[in-house]
């Protein structure tokens, strides 16, 4: 229950972010994803049902307040936290640097994913998207080790075991 | 079958949210507008968080953003405020430049008009005590200044050099009380005697019966050897005729504003090749950097040297010709009054009387050796007074004059 409505203020205060306060910093058009930094999140410590949902849910808050059709957010960070979720089973994925090495690898498997899904969808390929979301997703690589401190951190404080 | 679920529940999840959410896009794509049935709540649930951190941002980013530009105009303002004192400067010199180069045309103007040898010289110095009026040039006996050498300016006459050094004169002005230069009236061609005063010049020795009026012209009578003929010295200002006397008190209001003297013209008594020669071996250095002394320079040197921006309105070559070797037509071929190849000396027939000098026996005959060419009125006086022979009297003026 914990973990649902900390996933669901983090996906909120994310998307805030995303939406608002992390336009004004001076990167351009790029921003550093933390929808894709919590996905990984939870594709590396919350390796259940409810995690999945998580998952497709932010997706999905993405998709909603992004311009892109409807589920494409929600399927690709549902993939990523599956691929996560996979990759986790064979490499041992801790600390700040393979978290961070995860999440770009993660940031890049959601641009083609998303490119793929757009082009298929519209029949053109934006390289100009692809960019924007590589940077986005090298950026959120760099907060990354932030992230995960903050919500291991919130865990901690609502008692929230690792599944 | 639950154990393979209960074992891959995350596989299976997973593939379950991939094809929920591929059926949402394929469903977007298909009805051809945008289906998101949740969407509606998640906006409504996240706006007004939205709203509130874009408001705070917003603000936050309004206050940062001006106050990043107020230290970027802040600094501006410095370098501009810089900026604008080094063009004030810049102006103020250019300002500077301007007036000495409309003076010094003036000048070369001015020497046109006179037929004698003249030399360019700066004021350097004022009278030390403040009581007497007088100026240092800053030109002197290399520059062939000697004693007795008038010193003009457009405007009029200045005075004349009463002391030298081989870089420096000391000029006495028509203003000191000490001076006295013969001149005549210009319309009646009455003759008199300027002398110094308190802020004005008296004629004196003129006539009771002589026409002079008020705001008629005193200009040099050319008579007393020093002064050029024909020089303004100022205008009259009042004239007194009174019930008793001789002479009549006629008080001239010099032309030349003494107080903000920069540049003079002083007759020269030299060769101008010798002249020219030991300038150029000299370098100028004025009290102003800059354009001016390029100018003066120029006028010394003559235009064949190093050319300026044209500080000038009409032709430089004729005038700075004319400041260095003499004017080159009209009577300054032919100067009227030569002066000796001994200009260190002085003319020695020529006493000169500086400011602390005491007249040796009587106004008059200061005035009178001071002038050289004492007034009828003057020479009866000193007649009067001396009581000897003709000869003998000009034998002994001589002697005490040079003493």
């Amino acid at each position: 229950m914990w973990s649902t409505f900390l996933i669901l203020g983090f996906g909120a205060g994310a998307i805030l972010l995303q939406t608002t306060l992390l336009h004004l910093a001076p990167t351009g058009p790029a921003i550093p994803d933390l929808i894709l930094v919590m996905c990984v999140y939870l594709g590396l410590r919350h390796q259940s049902v409810g995690g999945a949902v998580g998952a497709f849910f932010l997706g999905y808050m993405l998709d909603t307040f992004s311009g892109t059709d409807v589920g494409i957010n929600a399927f690709a960070m549902t993939l990523v936290f599956l691929m996560v979720y996979l990759l986790s089973r064979r490499l041992w994925i801790e600390g700040g640097l393979s978290n961070s090495l995860a999440v770009f690898a993660a940031a890049v498997l959601k641009t083609l994913t998303i490119t793929g899904l757009v082009a298929v969808s519209t029949g053109a390929l934006t390289a100009g998207g692809m960019r924007d979301d590589l940077l986005g997703g090298a950026l959120a690589a760099i907060v990354s080790p932030l992230v995960f401190g903050a919500l291991g951190r919130a865990k901690g404080w609502f008692g929230v075991t690792q599944q | 079958m639950f154990d393979f679920l209960r074992r891959y529940q995350v596989l299976v999840s997973s593939g379950i949210l991939l094809l929920l959410a591929a059926m949402l896009i394929s469903a977007n794509d298909r009805r051809g507008k945008r289906v998101d049935p949740l969407g509606r709540f998640v906006l409504e649930a996240i706006y007004p968080l939205q709203l509130v951190v874009s408001r705070i941002s917003g603000g936050g980013y309004g206050i940062w953003h001006n106050y990043v530009q107020l230290v970027g105009v802040q600094t501006e303002a410095e370098a501009l405020r810089a900026r604008v004192a080094v063009l004030e400067g810049e102006l103020t010199r250019l300002a500077e430049v301007e007036a000495a180069n409309l003076r010094l045309r003036r000048l070369l103007e001015f020497r046109r008009t006179i037929g004698e040898r003249l030399v360019a010289a700066r004021v350097i110095g004022w009278d030390a005590s403040g009581r007497d009026r007088t100026i240092t040039l800053d030109k002197g006996e290399r520059d062939g200044v000697a004693q007795g050498a008038a010193v003009l300016v457009p405007e009029g006459v200045v005075g004349h050099v009463f002391h030298t050094s081989p870089g420096a004169a000391r000029v006495l002005l028509i203003s000191d009380r000490n001076s006295g230069v013969d001149t005549i009236v210009q319309r009646t061609r009455v003759r008199g005697i300027a002398e110094g005063g308190e802020g004005a010049c008296n004629l004196k020795y003129v006539k009771r019966g002589a026409d002079v009026r008020e705001g008629d012209h005193v200009v040099t009578s050319g008579l007393d050897g020093i002064f050029p003929k024909g020089v303004l010295l100022g205008d009259v200002v009042q004239v007194n005729t009174p019930k008793q006397g001789m002479f009549q008190t006629v008080v001239i209001e010099p032309r030349v504003v003494f107080d903000q003297l920069e540049e003079v013209l002083v007759t020269t008594s030299q060769e101008p090749g010798r002249q020219i020669e030991r300038l150029i071996e000299r370098p100028v250095h004025g009290p102003t950097d800059g354009p001016t002394d390029e100018l003066t320079d120029e006028l010394i040197h003559g235009p064949n040297d190093e050319p300026v921006d044209e500080p000038l309105d009409g032709p430089r070559d004729e005038p700075s010709d004319e400041l260095t070797h003499g004017p080159t037509d009209g009577p300054t071929d032919e100067p009227v009054d030569e002066p000796s190849d001994e200009p260190t000396d002085g003319p020695t027939d020529e006493p000169i009387n500086g400011p602390g000098e005491k007249p040796h026996s009587g106004g008059a005959e200061v005035k009178l050796g001071l002038m050289f060419l004492p007034t009828p009125a003057v020479v009866e006086q000193v007649e009067h007074r001396l009581d000897q022979p003709r000869a003998a009297k000009g034998k002994r003026l001589s002697g005490e004059l040079k003493s």
